[in-house]
């Protein structure tokens, strides 16, 4: 009987990663080889999708930056719970869980629009922030710091903080010991949570289709470019640029199971 | 390196005050065990002289300058935590160099020294093992050498045999004494262990809530306490509440000499050790106390007497003197020595 259910419990999950995995991938992929390799690799090297593509790129590595360097500092500042205001801080962090993306990009738009006080403050100096680059990153930076916040957080109170000390009496400073105690040992929870904003920042739609205003060739990003091709039944280029996000969230799913792996091996020594 | 303590006070944030108005003195090479109940401060104070805590008054001086001020990267001290805290992702060679790295030593230099440590603490072939590949007592060892590496000028332990098995304890406990007489370096260690303390310790520096009770060798903290709390805290001891009269006070019908300098009528807290009390039968009228019950541990035999007053005393006999009273005998009692404190 129990090895009826275990069937049946495999079965089911092969049939939910067939129909919402396997299919679509094979769908998406089919359909943007549908007519050979000439005509995809035609519309991928499109101007237009190109740009898009590399729009996408530049946000997420520019979002992985900002996020590395903001996300460190505030998940110790939550997990310590010695400075004030950390309360204040996990709230903003966890906001965008909840908040709908396009709300978020609408937020920063009545914020840094052309119309409102910061936007025409931040204009004098020439500074664009809505419908160009700075906002698409910030609209990114906002939907996906809660990732690698979460992931370093756990880690860093499980570490405790006895080995900084103990790295301090022996005469490192408290920049040093970041690098030779914590950034080691937080090595697996911030490329676990780094692989995450990766994942998320190459799908991103809602937020930056607000922000951006999606202008061709300007501030038009490899989802938008989809949604757009879409819209005007460019039906080949959209599935072409969808394989080849489809394609890089794969080999992003491949190397966070391998994170998994190897940083829950490390873990597990601890 | 000498330490001193000069009316060191310690508030933490929320009120605790932890440690009050502090003052001592330990000499270069000393070890000196810091003893007290859990809460009495005695961490504090560790963590005071490593920087790791700042006083929120007075002063700490180590080897004649003032560091109160001075951060832990340059105070130059040694210190081995309750459970280590070494370096996890480190290898064992890796942990004790990370002080030596830190101060810019040549590789040469590095490599010699880590050697060097391996060996004293017979570690040598554990040296590429990870923390968690090691039993406790091998962590402990690997610590004391990453303590040692960079040659601190005062070594620190906080309740260093803690979670440590009795056996191992043992043998840990000579080994840090023998690390202490080969290095000289000026050594204080935690622990509510009195029995550690007396036994590694030169002096013994006894705390309670937050303050200094005593500070002295392991024989006059037990055969000279200052304070009603050292004398109760510090090896066994029966203690009784009573009022002074015309400059004695009586127990089980014995009466005891007292400081002439006490007020009279004063209440006093008078403590009789186990073993300065000797006990002989003697006839029910005569008798201070009938015996309960009576238990070998060893070197001597514990009894315990009920005297007439109802109430129970401990007394410890020799086992060299072979008699143990069986319980109900009616016994005397001759109080060799006791201490009398003012409450």
């Amino acid at each position: 009987m129990s090895r009826i259910w275990r069937i049946s419990g495999s079965a089911i999950t092969y049939l939910w990663l067939l129909a919402f995995v396997g299919i679509p991938f094979v769908a998406v992929l089919t359909g943007a080889l549908a007519g050979g390799w000439r005509p995809f690799w035609q519309c991928v090297t499109s101007q237009e999708a190109l740009f898009a593509l590399r729009m996408t790129g530049e946000i997420t590595g520019v979002t992985l930056l900002v996020n590395l360097t903001l996300g460190v500092p505030m998940a110790f500042w939550i997990a310590r719970k010695t400075v004030p205001g950390w309360r204040m801080v996990q709230w903003i962090v966890e906001l965008p869980l909840a908040v709908s993306p396009v709300v978020a990009g609408l937020a920063l738009i009545v914020v840094y629009g052309p119309n409102a006080l910061l936007g025409r403050l931040l204009e004098t100096v020439h500074i664009k922030v809505a419908f160009a680059f700075p906002g698409m990153v910030l609209a990114t930076v906002f939907l996906t710091l809660p990732f690698i916040v979460h992931e370093t957080v756990p880690a860093i109170r499980a570490i405790g903080n006895t080995q900084e000390q103990a790295a301090y009496v022996l005469g490192a400073s408290p920049w040093r010991t970041l690098w030779r105690v914590w950034l080691p040992q937080l090595k697996w929870s911030l490329l676990y949570g780094l692989a995450l904003t990766t994942a998320r920042s190459f799908g991103e739609f809602g937020a930056v289709l607000v922000v951006s205003g999606s202008i061709v060739m300007v501030t038009e990003t490899a989802t938008l470019f989809v949604y757009q091709a879409s819209v005007n039944s460019e039906l080949q280029a959209a599935y072409a640029v969808s394989a080849t996000l489809a394609l890089a969230s794969f080999f992003l799913i491949v190397a966070m199971q391998f994170l998994k792996r190897v940083g829950g091996r490390s873990l597990r020594g601890h | 390196m000498a330490i001193e303590f000069v009316e060191v006070e310690k508030v933490y944030p929320g009120g605790t005050r932890s440690v009050r108005g502090v003052s001592f003195q330990i000499r270069e090479g000393e070890m000196v065990g810091v003893l007290g109940p859990s809460g009495s401060g005695k961490t504090t104070v560790l963590r005071l002289i490593t920087g790791l805590e700042r006083p929120t008054k007075g002063d700490v001086w180590i080897g004649g300058r003032r560091v109160t001020d001075l951060p832990p990267q340059q105070r130059n001290v040694g210190l081995v935590f309750q459970n280590y805290a070494l370096f996890q992702h480190m290898t064992v060679y890796d942990n004790i160099s990370f002080g030596l790295k830190e101060k810019r030593v040549s590789q040469n230099e590095i490599d010699h020294r880590v050697r060097e440590l391996l060996r004293f603490m017979r570690l040598e072939t554990y040296a590429n093992r990870f923390p968690h590949e090691l039993s406790g007592g091998q962590q402990q060892r690997v610590a004391l050498a990453r303590a040692l590496a960079p040659r601190p000028q005062i070594l620190l332990f906080d309740e260093p045999f803690a979670a440590i098995d009795t056996q191992i304890r043992r043998e840990l406990r000579t080994f840090v004494r023998q690390v202490h007489e080969e290095t000289g370096v000026t050594s204080l260690f935690v622990t509510h262990d009195q029995e550690e303390a007396l036994e590694v310790a030169d002096r013994v520096l006894v705390l309670h809530e937050g303050r200094v009770e005593q500070l002295g060798t392991p024989e006059e903290v037990y055969e000279r306490p200052e304070t009603l709390f050292v004398a109760s805290f510090i090896g066994e001891s029966n203690v009784w509440m009573r009022p002074l009269q015309n400059g004695h006070v009586e127990v089980a019908g014995i009466a005891l000499p007292v400081d002439p300098s006490l007020p009279d009528s004063a209440e006093v807290a008078v403590v009789v050790r186990p073993k300065d009390v000797q006990i002989e039968p003697a006839s029910a009228d005569e008798a201070h106390a009938q015996v309960i019950r009576s238990a070998f541990k060893g070197a001597y035999s514990a009894c315990w007497v009920r005297t007439k007053d109802c109430e129970i005393w401990e007394v410890h006999i020799p086992s060299t003197e072979r008699h143990r009273e069986s319980a109900g005998t009616w016994v005397r009692m001759r109080v060799l020595k006791s201490f009398v404190f003012p409450r």
